[in-house]
């Protein structure tokens, strides 16, 4: 055979030869690189670039009012996919998941798995070479408190994907080689409280290089000591509920080498681990505030406080939030589909909130509907003015004394649209102005109701505005969760629950005259303070992970129930009936792995039931 | 030379002392008279009339010609004088004998010019006009007049003539003694067959050894705007598909001998007139010689790293020497669609809505409301009141009947001696079968137009170096409805149930429900959204010289050749949204009984709104080189060194880094060798580099070889010539590239420079922080790993035969070929997610295997004495197979793709219709056992686990790109008739059924068309398995229309695509200077038999949304003159 060798050596000489004589260089006429792109490296030389780099780490925080089109920019399918509302587009990842139609091979299954990796592999590439950064230190130490930054965004990534997926992967400090091999990159999951344990430490660790607080009005939005202080105690919460504390159900997860995943022996221990941090930050970071404003009066309004709470950038409530959400998305859910309305008024009804939500709202006497003390009334018609409105309508009773909250969450049939200067009335009966006959199209709210918490109060094409990823209420309810499993009993429980409940502007638990007994015991204590984070965190993301950690979801999770939207109000609308009966099976408290890295890599093992 | 100097001294001194003995001898007398005899015969006549004895040696005899002679009682004397002139020999007459001898010594020069005449004639024996005559090696040339006379002064006897005339053979002749001479010019028809097209230039045919086809292109010659879809069934080793019959953009996808690429370019390289990387859409039929199309490694190796998907090298027709020849083609067509889908009728939609949400009532334990009420059905029945119980066919309202197309081209070629020409300028336009509304002002009415200038120019500057020009220009426009791309207009008509509003309002006003982009007005979309215009430019330029370089080595020509090549398009959007209005329907009158519309459900705009684009490159190629073509005795030598380089540049790039010129470089060089016309070998090679690639992996090597051998030559064939008259094997073998920027341009900056890490600043993944939100950055990420990858190589054997008998009448052409192509460029499937990277990094990680075979037969018979019949027939199989493609590791190996073929789709298997809730009880099922119903689709569980989910899919298809692509047609001749048909079809190929209207009631929420055959379904009463559709159901339905064995398709078919019928007149309009003309009926896609009937089987649509093919029949006339 021919050898090739001296071949391409020849031709190599001809090639040579021609192109001598070639007005170019051969060389030079192949040698083109793009000469304007930053390169890797140079990204972190500058603070102009490293600003940026860091920017992008932030980036995977999740952007839940994107939720119409989850996964999108991280967003979450939580509040389609609990028992608060239902995403009526069909092709939502919400209701594959309601509906059961899912596995480990599903898209978002791998998504939430993949981006928060890689942002964890983007904080890692920043804090190992942040320190490159050449003039990011003049006036102030900016490498060490982005650096961070960085590592408290890591642990804050880690935890979205400790609670969606349990026990994880973790990786180390240092930042994955891009041409390392699969072999050497192969790791198992760690445990559940390893996972926990490394979680905490990181943060712990950013803590100590964190400022207090925004030092300046450019820094809002950084995370500070009171941010990572707040994602520690939500950490520790979720490792101390039922879900991962000694369940037995999860006895089978196990790594090849048998050890457990998931503790299988309770540890009340845990509890006041989330208690001690909860309160260490209630006691620390005390420039926090529930939120609190005045009508026009000057009088106290527990509706203008529980609504404008959201509304509101940066108030005293807002330990952090997402800078630059896709606001007008959700606003457009969350506006009904106003038949002859102007653009600013009319939207796709697409978050519809559920009947079991509705419910859920205490009455104006701060009582749960089925109380029998409560002043609740479930049939019939009712002049009433609700707290925002201009003047009486003729309501059904269901809607007439309730408490503020719930005025601020739902939009229910003949109630005004929150934006006052295109004055319409929402009707979603079926030939009502947003009634799947009125409308005349799919975007019809399939529960009678549609959400309404962080809805802006003017047009619904304005956005601008952050989006609350984690505020001091939260907290609140975390420590009284917290305690009243450490340490039942305990008088900062009654405390911290009545100062929401005083927000709120219902009556508090107490003896005194206008309150309500105190929860008897310690499980009557949990059942409150359980209905109370319910409301009070309505539509923020956290009904989702609640009953999956609390265990209770095989129960909430199945029965969706709304009003009659194929009827008017004299032939049946205000009907209960069954709108979706929801699938829920034992391996749906956990997110299944995604399949191509149990594939790629098998010793991870997969969740059971998947 | 002295010595030679003395010889001819003492020969004049012979000759004068014979000169002066002729004159004493001179009584002898003959009398004969005879023509073309020999000087032998007249010796005898000689010997036996005077009784002489004549000597001579034959050897003298043996250069001498016939001659006429004419003797009456002439002197012996005066008969020899007059017979040996110009004979080279002299007489001596001593006593009664005659010595002949031959004359030794030049004659005096006199150097006087020779007068050459002749007449030339073709085949039939008529005068040729203007046909060229030329003295080879000189600028010395003239042309016949209108007898088909000429005269020419020739310097001496060995003078060569070259006659030539467009359409005939170039012949040669030695001047000699001749002074007068009648030339037959043989026409060309068989050239194709002799000389082949071969990657920079040509070779005889019978001595290639790589495997290429080629197809006149007169058989390409049809009325479609885009010549990529005729090649499908004419081209062995082609295969191809037309996917959008919208005028304009019917370009076909062409692969040569299958997909062999994982993801990236599969497109074979074209070459234009040498030029590599032009389009071929949009060139006139009209213009072009020959398609040739290069499958092996022996063919393609040259062309390097971009010659693994195969080369098309494309001719244009060339100017010959002769009296201009003008040709002029027209033809005018009507076109319709091949098939348009059959959606439902208003009536029966509802009823089968009704039905749906029945079921979906019965699952979800509700009570059944219906969803179209009785009286709502009557109404619509009776089509009393179309706006506000309304039954509308979309499709009907939004197509014509007939769109038309024609095609007009005017040929002039010719030329002198030392210069020809082919000038060409033809016109093609379409119109689409789109409706167009009146009431607007604007015109969106859908047309493509194009014109098209070809000129090629060859000059023969000296007798040794000629230069060559082609200039082609296309101008091509396209008017189109608003909506972009139009096909969005038709898939509008899927998404909007015949029920669901009217076409228009009476008053004019847009029926529409939405705010948003979806459920709109398909007929609004088409004619009130305004209207889009492209205008495309198109230059290709080319100049080559060629230098025989005979004078340092004969055989040996150095050529060179430079291109330039632009194109620029502009298009233009005039578009808008008007206001939509949706009539009530509780409350449909006013008082005044006019329809009450309410507010608008979408507000518009009235005017039309702005917005401008434009693309296009810019290409320079050049290539310089020697060639060496040279026989001595029975062995020939080629040789071919040639360096190129090309250049492609984008100049309307949105990026620097795109905006690089996209570049290659190399050489190319090829050896063959061929004893006695019997065994052939060749070496080709091909070593070159992208700019793509890390310097040190920038450069390919490329070798190939070749070998053939001519059974039929053999001696010891002999006695078997008379069955067969050619037998000839070939081999090939070597390896081909694929990799850097052959098929023109990226469209991402993470596409080129991959062994660059690429980071990039976008506002798509930053952050906002500020207690007013002003510390807005955008996000710096990594989008791309450098990693150092190189070309991938594909190695290519070839094994063919070719076969003639039945007296050359029938050949056969068969290629076996297998291909494996390596280090193919993917992304890496086998890197966990949880590794964080933010893209796979690339890797040469790819391996495909290839196997077919590919046939060409043709048969050319006469059937009678005036009735030629003539068969066509190919055949392309194609098998790849994904060896290698660095997926992640399966939980099941009925899930790897690995061994299977690289477009395979995965989906369940349908085990057919549950019939009981027993059954579905027992079953393993989708989702939620309380979501499924009877008459639901029951799927294998294929790992047995009780739940049907994604681990229980498997390979279910081939895919849309047919396993095999053939043709078959014939053409018959009756003496003035002609009359040919085609047929084209494809074999194993396959699509899933999914989407709007094909998924009825659960596609677009329940609200999408349905089509008509939505009846054939299962119900309660009719449980039949034979069904097309499950059970019905509303809203949406996760287990019935997940890919599936159920909605898998065969969209194998044949295809009637082109018959030609014409008449010829020879004679009759001589008169007026016409030659030939004809007159001609042509169709093109008249009829497709397929099992698949929903609509045209070759657009690759899961629900019909695809602009359907035209079928187009047009009348035509070609005349010459």
């Amino acid at each position: 055979m021919l050898d090739f060798k001296i071949m391409k050596k020849r031709y190599l000489y001809i090639l040579a030869f021609i192109c001598t004589l070639s007005t170019y260089s051969c060389k030079k006429y192949l040698d083109q690189v793009p000469d304007d792109r930053l390169t890797f490296d140079e990204a972190f030389t500058t603070r102009a670039t490293v600003d940026k780099v860091l920017a992008n780490v932030y980036f995977t925080l999740p952007d839940e009012s994107y939720q119409r089109s989850a996964p999108g920019r991280n967003a979450g399918l939580w509040t389609g996919a609990s028992d608060e509302a239902d995403y009526t587009l069909p092709t939502h990842p919400a209701n594959s998941v309601n509906q059961g139609a899912w596995d480990a091979t599903t898209g978002f299954v791998n998504s939430y798995w993949q981006t928060y990796y890689k942002g964890i592999q983007a904080a890692s590439n920043f804090i190992a070479n942040v320190d490159k950064c050449q003039d990011c230190n003049i006036n102030e130490d900016r490498t060490t408190r982005y650096k961070n930054e960085a590592r408290a965004l890591r642990a804050i990534y880690y935890y979205h994907l400790l609670r969606l997926y349990g026990p994880v992967v973790l990786l180390g400090n240092d930042p994955v080689a891009a041409d390392a091999s699969v072999e050497s990159i192969s790791r198992p999951r760690s445990s559940f409280d390893e996972c926990v344990n490394f979680i905490v430490s990181e943060l712990d660790l950013a803590i100590q290089g964190l400022p207090a607080g925004p030092t300046s009005s450019d820094a809002y939005g950084h995370v500070n000591k009171a941010v990572a202080q707040a994602y520690k105690v939500q950490v520790l919460l979720t490792a101390a509920s039922p879900l991962f504390n000694g369940n037995t159900e999860y006895a089978g997860l196990k790594n090849a080498d048998g050890s457990q995943l998931i503790s299988q022996t309770y540890d009340q221990n845990k509890w006041k681990k989330a208690a001690d941090a909860a309160r260490f930050f209630l006691t620390t970071y005390t420039s926090y505030s529930l939120f609190k404003k005045n009508d026009a009066n000057g009088v106290y309004s527990p509706y203008l406080s529980c609504r404008d709470v959201m509304l509101t950038d940066w108030n005293s409530e807002v330990i952090f939030a997402y800078g630059s959400p896709q606001i007008t998305l959700l606003l457009y859910d969350m506006t009904p589909n106003h038949s002859n309305a102007p653009q600013s008024s009319k939207g796709g009804s697409f978050l519809s909130a559920t009947q079991n939500m509705v419910n859920a709202y205490f009455t104006s006497n701060g009582r749960s509907i089925d109380d029998p003390l409560s002043n609740y009334v479930s049939t019939g018609t009712s002049s009433f003015i609700s707290p925002y409105d201009d003047t009486q309508r003729t309501v059904s009773n269901m809607f007439v004394n309730r408490e503020p909250r719930f005025y601020v969450g739902i939009t229910y049939n003949n109630s005004k649209w929150i934006n006052f200067q295109d004055n319409i009335i929402t009707n979603l009966e079926f030939n009502g102005n947003a009634g799947k006959a009125g409308i005349g199209n799919n975007d019809y709210t399939s529960t009678g109701y549609v959400v309404r918490k962080n809805m802006s109060v003017g047009s619904r094409e304005v956005g601008g505005r952050t989006l609350i990823m984690v505020r001091l209420a939260e907290i609140y309810l975390d420590y009284a969760e917290a305690l009243n499993e450490a340490t039942p009993g305990d008088p900062d429980i009654l405390i911290y629950l009545n100062r929401i409940r005083e927000r709120a502007g219902i009556p508090q638990y107490g003896t005194a005259g206008n309150q309500i007994a105190v929860p008897a015991n310690q499980t009557a204590m949990r059942e409150a303070i359980q209905k109370e984070r319910r409301v009070e965190l309505a539509f923020e993301n956290a009904r989702y992970f609640d009953v999956r950690r609390w265990k209770i979801a095989d129960n909430t999770e199945k029965v969706i129930n709304g009003l009659d939207i194929t009827k008017n109000a004299g032939t049946g609308f205000y009907t209960v009936v069954r709108v979706e009966s929801r699938v829920f099976e034992k391996k749906h408290y956990l997110f299944p792995i995604p399949n191509g890295d149990v594939q790629k890599v098998p010793m991870i093992v997969q969740n059971p039931g998947w | 030379m002295s010595q030679t100097l003395l010889i001819m001294k003492l020969t004049t001194l012979a000759l004068i002392a014979t000169m002066m003995q002729v004159s004493a001898a001179g009584f002898a007398q003959v009398t004969y008279k005879k023509e073309q005899i020999s000087l032998e015969h007249l010796f005898r006549e000689i010997r036996k009339q005077t009784g002489y004895n004549v000597l001579w040696s034959a050897n003298n005899l043996k250069r001498t010609s016939l001659i006429n002679v004419d003797f009456k009682n002439t002197s012996l004397d005066a008969v020899l004088s007059s017979s040996l002139d110009n004979q080279n020999l002299s007489f001596v007459i001593e006593h009664n004998t005659v010595l002949i001898r031959e004359l030794t010594f030049p004659k005096p020069e006199k150097k006087v010019d020779i007068i050459f005449r002749g007449l030339i004639k073709d085949e039939n024996g008529l005068p040729l006009i203007g046909a060229g005559i030329r003295v080879k090696g000189t600028m010395n040339s003239t042309s016949t007049d209108s007898n088909g006379a000429f005269s020419l002064i020739v310097p001496d006897e060995k003078t060569v003539l070259l006659f030539s005339y467009v359409g005939y053979e170039t012949t040669e002749i030695i001047v000699g003694t001749q002074r007068n001479l009648v030339i037959q010019l043989k026409p060309l028809g068989g050239q194709l067959d002799e000389i082949a097209v071969v990657a920079f230039g040509t070779q005889k045919k019978q001595s290639l050894v790589g495997a290429q086809s080629s197809v006149k292109a007169t058989e390409l010659n049809q009325p479609t705007a885009n010549i990529s879809s005729m090649l499908a069934g004419r081209i062995a080793g082609v295969i191809g598909v037309t996917r959008n019959g919208e005028p304009g953009s019917d370009q076909a996808n062409i692969w040569i001998r299958g997909i062999s690429n994982i993801g990236g370019s599969s497109n074979p390289l074209i070459v234009v007139d040498g030029v590599p990387n032009r389009p071929i859409d949009g060139l006139s039929p009209d213009d072009i010689e020959s398609f040739t199309v290069l499958k092996d490694a022996a063919a393609t190796a040259v062309y390097g790293i971009r010659g693994a998907n195969g080369v098309i090298l494309v001719k244009t027709k060339q100017g010959k020497t002769g009296k201009p020849s003008i040709s002029f083609n027209y033809f005018q067509g009507i076109t319709t669609l091949t098939r348009i889908p059959d959606l439902i009728d208003g009536v029966d939609y509802m009823k089968l809505a009704n039905e749906a949400t029945a079921t979906e009532a019965i699952r979800q334990g509700k009570t059944y409301s219906p969803k179209y009420a009785d009286d709502v059905i009557a109404k619509t029945a009776s089509k009393a009141d179309p706006s506000v119980y309304p039954n509308v066919d979309w499709l009907g309202a939004l197509f014509k009947d007939f769109g038309q197309n024609r095609t007009a081209n005017a040929n002039l070629s010719g030329g002198v001696s030392n210069a020809r020409y082919f000038v060409s300028l033809g016109y093609y336009d379409e119109t689409g079968l789109f409706k167009t509304d009146k009431a607007q002002r604007y015109n969106s009415a859908q047309k493509y137009s194009r014109y098209n200038v070809t000129s090629n120019l060859n000059w023969d500057i000296t007798p040794t170096t000629k230069l060559d020009l082609g200039i082609k220009g296309i101008l091509a426009q396209g008017n189109y409805p608003g909506a972009d791309p139009a096909q969005d207009i038709f898939a509008q008509a899927f998404q909007i149930s015949p029920v669901e509003f009217p076409i228009m309002y009476p008053n004019g006003f847009i029926p529409g429900k939405s705010a948003q982009g979806d459920q709109r007005n398909p007929y609004a979309d088409l004619t009130t959204r305004g209207y889009r215009t492209n205008y495309r430019n198109q230059l290709f330029s080319n100049l080559r010289l060629t230098q025989d370089l005979s004078f340092i080595t004969k055989g040996l020509e150095l050529t060179a050749m430079y291109s330039f090549d632009a194109t620029n398009s502009n298009t233009v959007k005039r578009n808008r949204r008007q206001s939509t209005y949706y009539v009530s329907q509780n409350n449909p009158y006013l008082a005044d009984g006019s329809l009450n519309y309410g507010n608008p459900t979408y507000s518009g705009q009235r005017y039309l709104g702005y917005t401008n684009e434009n693309s296009g490159d810019r290409k320079l190629y050049a290539e310089a080189g020697f060639s060496y073509n040279r026989q001595f005795g029975k062995h020939s030598f080629s040789g071919l060194a040639l360096y190129n380089q090309s250049d492609n540049l984008n100049p309307f790039a949105r990026s620097f880094t795109l905006s690089i010129p996209y570049r290659t470089l190399g050489v190319a060089g090829r050896a063959t060798y061929s004893y006695d016309d019997r065994y052939f070998a060749e070496f080709n090679l091909g070593y070159n580099g992208s700019e793509n690639f890390a310097e040190k992996r920038r450069f390919g090597f490329f070798p190939a070889f070749g070998a053939g051998w001519i059974l039929s030559n053999e001696g010891f064939f002999e006695d078997l010539k008379n069955t067969f008259q050619l037998v000839k094997f070939r081999y090939s073998d070597g390896e081909v590239g694929s990799g850097g920027s052959t098929s023109g341009y990226v469209d991402n900056d993470n596409q080129r420079f991959y062994y660059l890490t690429q980071v990039n600043d976008s506002n798509d993944y930053g952050y906002t922080f500020g207690q007013t939100r002003g510390q807005g950055f955008s996000g710096i990420a990594v989008t791309a790993y450098g990693v150092d990858v190189t070309w991938s190589t594909t190695r290519k054997q070839d094994f063919g035969l070719e076969l003639k008998t039945l007296n050359s009448g029938l050949s056969i052409i068969v290629d076996f070929f297998k291909e494996r192509r390596r280090d193919i460029f993917l992304e890496r499937g086998a890197v966990p997610n949880y590794i964080g990277l933010t893209t796979n990094p690339y890797g040469n990680l790819g391996v495909v295997e290839n196997k077919g075979i590919d046939a060409t037969l043709e048969y050319n018979v006469k059937l009678a004495a005036q009735v030629n019949l003539a068969l066509r027939a190919n055949y392309t199989y194609n098998k790849d197979k994904v060896v290698e493609n660095d997926q992640a590791p399966v939980k099941y190996p009925y899930q790897e793709m690995r061994g299977h073929n690289i477009l395979s789709r995965t989906g369940y298997i349908a085990e057919g219709l549950f019939t009981s809730q027993d059954e579905i009880n027992k079953s393993a099922v989708f989702g939620s056992r309380s979501t499924i119903l009877p008459g639901d689709i029951k799927y294998k569980d294929l790992n047995g686990d009780g739940v049907i989910d994604a681990f229980d899919k498997t390979i279910i298809g081939r895919g849309d790109v047919p396993a095999s692509v053939f043709g078959m047609g014939f053409m018959l001749q009756y003496k003035n008739w002609d009359l040919g048909a085609f047929f084209q079809g494809q074999h194993n190929a396959d699509i899933m059924l999914s989407g709007d209207a094909i998924q009825p009631f659960t596609a677009s929420g329940g609200l999408s068309n349905v089509y008509a055959n939505a009846t054939d379904r299962w119900t309660i009463e009719n449980p039949s398995q034979d069904v097309f559709y499950p059970r019905l159901s509303y809203g949406s339905n996760n287990n019935n229309f997940q890919p599936s064995t159920w909605w898998k398709r065969d969209v194998s078919f044949i295809r009637l695509k082109t018959v030609d019928l014409g008449y010829t007149f020879k004679s009759g309009f001589k008169s007026i200077g016409v030659q030939n003309l004809r007159v001609y009926f042509s169709g093109y896609n008249l009829a497709t038999f397929s099992k698949f009937k929903l609509w045209d089987p070759e657009l690759n649509t899961s629900n019909g949304t695809k602009y359907p093919l035209v079928a187009t029949y047009s009348l035509g006339f070609n005349v010459r003159f």
